[in-house]
């Protein structure tokens, strides 16, 4: 199922030698390759310069006692799969970022990394408004024909894979930790699910425990795999800053919600519009119309339900269209009997006219 | 000299009838209680002896037996004082007419010969009543519960000296019989401290409890801190229909056993509303301990049970309630005796969304993490939500619904009305059932009085793909649309009625995913 010459016996010995990147980096700049033992043993005086004596005795051994084999091996056992930065499928915006990941662990559709993709990430808790935003434009967007990235984390980034499976879109989900190791651990059958209908990778061997500095690591390949990034909510100080910096950096596109100016969930958000102009975005076509090959999601069609509606409803269906109200306030202005109305909105739900609400309000 | 009295026992709430037996004989003065006794039957020689010295008569000398028969049944509490103390005055031949064999006796004796207050003075007279007694004399503390019970002559004795002037025929004392009073003359007298026209706002909230009331379904309220969720659960007793008299007794039964019943009104003629506190433990809610006395849903038994904050009681005892919900009794086995209590209750629960409170309030933030609200939802299991037909959302109300004048509230007595209308219907529908309200179907049942016209299939067909209800959702809906149907006077389930129901169905597809 892999494509094999794409040296990663190479690009394995190094990551299961705990080389630092640094290191890592010069010695592929260095060598086109290391794991053949002849070929290691003419560069020891070379090899020298660069490790100390135990980095050599670690990748010496890595190399005679067939480490990688076993590690392979083990791979397919797991049905995980591996790639290279040789490898066809490696997309070449990731390619290009600062310090591209040399190995790539996958579950799911590895050539997704090859499609256009947003991601959408944020914080972690986040509010009733940021969970329904996510939601539709994970959805609007993935049906413009984006592959939606997230770094299956709790609030924004959950609600934005769920949002593209519902739309029976992909999503691609960035871990930190390795693949048998998914965190949190609230999110393992969404995770398989991704899995299944997308695609799961990770940098990093599959038994690793995130630690923290992994979680601003794997921000980078988000924003590495991304055209551009889009941030529904996010507090003053949040991890998503890290990835917006890495887009920046790249040069990656950056949009923003803008969302209630008192909601601490929005406060980042709120600054980022401040500072960047051009970043704010009500609606999916506002980032659709920055990639031209992608085109405007059409939104019509609420309004053509409209067209067979008795008073009532239309009446409710225009009051819900300037704000979510709660039942009793939706009570006042029909001015019409609470059962009558509770049997009425939910005959109305039914139909997909309106939404009801946490806390007994209704939206449009 | 042998002698014997008759006197009653309790199991439970069930009654048994007994007979207290003495024996004396010469010999070195000795006394001995025998029969199973419990500790506070043991101690009570030593009131027995003082009560008699005290009130002027004699204590026997010499060797005497009390024996309590039948012997294995264990008999607990004091209520034996009185008639230990009787037996012993006739084996000395204090007392000659022997009318007494006519009389049983209950009541616990203080160290002066007065005779003090007992518990379950109700159903120990309907098991006298039952096993033929024809007269009982019982403190006289006891004697507003026992002037409902008819064919039986019941007498309230302040001490011992009036029970024995009372045998005495060269005596004109007689101690005056209980008079009986009439349950519905009491009953009307009262008025319900919680009304509804005291709740402003709440529409929602308080037409689930109309419904709920009418049909005796459970139902659940969701709502941010201070939405005023327990004050409308308070209401709730007040839109109830009224307690018969069978109902009441069966009430009062209870609560006398329990000792919680008002010696003044001698029976409960409100339905009960009982709430115990979140740290309540299994026992404590289901009844038990070493005297299997009952727990707090027999104490609702025909009233509410009202379980606020619910995520915080122990899972242990909120599981504890999934049978005694389905079956209306619980079975209390215990190493001494195994005993049955009804607990037949509606049962009301309030929560928060979130370990916050104001997860979906469009006011207040909600800073709970998904996990959070996860773990504080997980607390309740499917088992138990599937047995709450009615859940409704609660939100704060603003200030100007608070002070508006305009706005007229339904009075408690006016939804009473409707509900009572609405019960009368399902009273006929069950008839020659044990079933009393919609709630309480069986699934046959609900086949036969919830069938529904096609346009009716048809909006419940797209209500389960569109809302994504659950398969256990079904039944409960069609519960609440047949009560919903009641309340409108109507044979059939019409397309409003369901769709009502649907509106309050289960939570279960926002909050727990």
């Amino acid at each position: 199922m892999q494509e094999s010459n794409d040296n990663r016996e190479y690009y394995l010995t190094l990551i299961l030698s705990g080389l630092s990147l640094g290191k890592q980096k010069h010695l592929v700049s260095m060598f086109k390759s290391l794991a053949d033992a002849n070929y290691f043993e003419r560069y020891t005086s070379d090899l020298a310069s660069i490790l100390t004596g135990d980095e050599y005795q670690t990748i010496r051994e890595i190399i005679t006692t067939g480490a990688v084999d076993r590690h392979l091996k083990g791979l397919d056992k797991n049905g995980i799969g591996l790639i290279t930065i040789e490898n066809i499928h490696y997309p070449d915006y990731l390619k290009n970022i600062h310090d591209p990941p040399f190995v790539l662990y996958y579950r799911g559709d590895i050539t997704l990394l090859k499609t256009d993709c947003i991601a959408i990430v944020g914080t972690r808790v986040c509010t009733r408004y940021g969970i329904e935003q996510t939601g539709r434009f994970a959805k609007e967007l993935c049906k413009a024909g984006f592959t939606i990235v997230s770094g299956l984390a709790e609030g924004i980034d959950t609600y934005a894979h769920k949002g593209a499976l519902e739309a029976g879109g992909k999503t691609i989900a960035v871990l930190a930790g390795g693949l048998n190791t998914i965190y949190p651990a609230i999110n393992v059958n969404l995770a398989h699910e991704i899995s299944e209908k997308g695609l799961l990778i990770s940098e990093n061997v599959p038994q690793f425990l995130p630690k923290g500095y992994a979680f601003v690591q794997r921000n980078r390949i988000i924003a590495g795999i991304s055209l551009g990034v889009f941030v529904p909510e996010m507090g003053a100080k949040s991890g998503a800053m890290h990835t917006l910096n890495f887009a920046n950096e790249e040069g990656r596109m950056i949009f923003v919600l803008p969302g209630n100016v008192t909601s601490s969930s929005s406060v980042g958000t709120n600054n980022l519009i401040k500072n960047l102009q051009g970043a704010c975005v009500t609606e999916s076509n506002d980032i659709i119309k920055n990639y031209p090959e992608h085109s405007i999601v059409d939104n019509q069609k609420i309004a053509r339900k409209h067209q067979q509606l008795d008073l009532y409803e239309k009446l409710i269906c225009d009051i819900l269209k300037v704000e979510e109200l709660h039942f009793d306030e939706i009570l006042q202005k029909t001015k019409m009997e609470p059962k009558k109305l509770v049997s009425l909105l939910t005959t109305m739900e039914i139909r997909g006219l309106i939404k009801k609400l946490a806390g007994n309000y209704y939206s449009t | 000299m042998l002698a014997k009295v008759k006197s009653l026992g309790l199991v439970g709430i069930q009654g048994f009838g007994l007979t207290i037996e003495a024996d004396m004989s010469n010999g070195l003065p000795k006394f001995d209680i025998v029969g199973l006794p419990d500790t506070a039957i043991k101690e009570s020689k030593e009131r027995v002896r003082s009560a008699i010295r005290n009130s002027g008569l004699k204590f026997p000398n010499g060797r005497t037996t009390v024996n309590l028969a039948p012997a294995d049944l264990k008999k607990e509490g004091p209520s034996y004082d009185l008639p230990i103390a009787m037996v012993l005055l006739i084996a000395q031949g204090l007392i000659d007419n022997l009318e007494y064999k006519d009389y049983a006796f209950l009541g616990e004796l203080s160290l002066d010969g007065s005779i003090n207050k007992i518990n379950g003075v109700l159903p120990l007279l309907i098991t006298a009543r039952n096993l033929g007694i024809k007269k009982v004399i019982i403190p006289f503390d006891n004697i507003y519960e026992a002037s409902f019970i008819d064919g039986i002559t019941v007498y309230g004795a302040n001490n011992l000296i009036e029970i024995v002037q009372h045998f005495d025929t060269s005596m004109e004392f007689n101690i005056p019989e209980v008079t009986k009073r009439n349950f519905e003359d009491v009953k009307k007298s009262h008025t319900y401290t919680n009304d509804f026209c005291y709740v402003r706002g709440q529409t929602t909230a308080k037409r689930a409890m109309e419904i709920a009331a009418a049909g005796g379904h459970n139902m659940m309220m969701i709502g941010p801190p201070g939405a005023g969720k327990t004050m409308l659960a308070r209401c709730m007793p007040s839109i109830l229909p009224d307690l018969t008299f069978d109902e009441s007794l069966e009430v009062t039964k209870i609560h006398s056993v329990a000792g919680i019943l008002d010696s003044k009104d001698g029976i409960v003629y409100e339905r009960p509303f009982r709430s115990p506190h979140h740290t309540v433990t299994t026992i404590a809610l289901t009844g038990g301990g070493n005297k299997s006395k009952p727990g707090e849903i027999s104490l609702a038994h025909n009233g509410v049970l009202f379980l606020d904050e619910l995520p915080e009681y122990s899972r242990q005892a909120l599981e504890t309630l999934r049978q005694p919900l389905e079956d209306g009794k619980i079975t209390i086995a215990r190493i001494n005796s195994s005993v049955e209590y009804p607990a037949e209750f509606m049962l009301i629960t309030s929560m928060n969304p979130c370990p916050c409170g104001n997860y979906g309030s469009r006011t207040k933030e909600c800073k709970c993490t998904p996990t959070q609200i996860h773990k504080y939802l997980d607390k309740l299991s499917g088992p138990l939500l599937d047995r709450i037909d009615l859940h409704v959302e609660v939100d704060s109300v603003t200030y100007k619904e608070l002070t508006d004048k305009d706005i007229k509230e339904e009075s408690s007595s006016t939804i009473r009305a409707r509900v009572n209308k609405a019960r009368e219907i399902q009273r006929n529908r069950f008839i020659g059932t044990n079933i009393k309200c919609n709630a309480k179907m069986t699934t046959p049942m609900v086949n036969k009085f919830c069938t529904l016209s096609k346009e009716c299939e048809e909006l419940l067909g797209n209500a389960f793909t569109s809302l994504n209800l659950s398969a256990r959702a079904h039944n409960r809906i069609l519960k609440v649309a047949r009560t919903i149907a009641d309340l409108d006077d109507s044979e059939e389930i019409q397309l409003s009625h369901l769709a009502e129901a649907i509106g309050y169905r289960a939570l279960n597809e926002k909050y727990w995913k």
